[in-house]
């Protein structure tokens, strides 16, 4: 955990204990003004005034292994509108214009369209970054870069993950097969494919 | 391992149950190993940061728990 990582938990911890930066600071021996600075990852804070802080909240450190990266493995990869929880179900999730062609006029190329991928995933280990790239098939040109996105995993193998990661404005200079690839700390993991049409 | 307030004794016994003298930690994180050893020795309250690059470099992280357990 960095710094601000760590100042970002504090604030976490004493939220979730319903207490005040005041009410901490005396717990640790320290002044208020040092824990809202402390919070907001503006100083290094001395490593004992960190550990102050957690054991007035009832916490400790502990060390560990570091803890192992792995990538995880895709099961489910679709391109689609939009994806939504069913309202009052755990375990069922709605998708929204499932596609695999995107149609548009011959005239309007090229054109830009926004979608969405919708990933499931399983057996990551600790935190990775994965973003979505869209490349012509045909030549490998990148016409997409998506932002990266943090994914945390537990160690929980078995356990799948849905995630949305929106595709916006996406440019499609020509009709055309589409690859779309998740990248996932820097190497593509999965992909699968969207046709763009000219409409009839 | 539960830290206690003494984290330098915490990082030689890792250190050394790692094979690794002061220089070698040195060389691994970066700090140096005059720095290294008056942590170790208690003389030097060391920063958050520097903690964790000298876990880094052994290989280990800190992990919040709760207490009591």
């Amino acid at each position: 955990m960095s710094r601000v990582e760590i100042g970002k938990t504090l604030r976490e911890l004493r939220e979730a204990a319903g207490l005040s930066q005041v009410a901490v600071a005396e717990r640790a021996g320290l002044h208020w003004n040092a824990v809202a600075r402390i919070e907001r990852g503006e100083v290094s804070p001395s490593f004992a005034s960190v550990l102050s802080l957690l054991e007035g909240m009832g916490h400790t450190f502990e060390v560990e292994d570091k803890s192992i990266m792995m990538e995880p493995i895709v099961r489910l990869m679709v391109p689609c509108e939009d994806a939504r929880a069913r309202k009052g179900s755990a375990k069922k999730t709605d998708l929204f214009g499932v596609m695999s062609s995107i149609f548009a006029p011959a005239d309007a190329f090229p054109t830009r369209h926004s979608f969405a991928v919708y990933l499931t995933l399983t057996d990551g280990h600790g935190r990775g970054f994965g973003r979505i790239v869209v490349a012509d098939d045909e030549t490998d040109n990148v016409v997409y870069r998506g932002k990266e996105h943090p994914f945390d995993f537990d160690n929980d193998p078995i356990a799948l993950e849905g995630y949305l990661i929106r595709v916006a404005s996406c440019p499609f200079p020509k009709a055309g097969l589409y690859r779309i690839d998740f990248v996932y700390n820097n190497t593509m993991i999965e992909k699968c494919y969207v046709h763009v049409r000219e409409t009839p | 391992v539960v830290v206690r307030s003494n984290i330098g004794e915490t990082v030689r016994e890792l250190r050394e149950a790692a094979g690794k003298s002061l220089k070698d930690l040195a060389d691994d994180s970066g700090v140096h190993w005059n720095a290294i050893a008056r942590i170790e020795r208690g003389e030097r309250q060391p920063d958050y940061d520097t903690v964790v690059t000298l876990l880094g470099a052994l290989g280990k992280e800190l992990r919040i728990v709760g207490r009591g357990r």
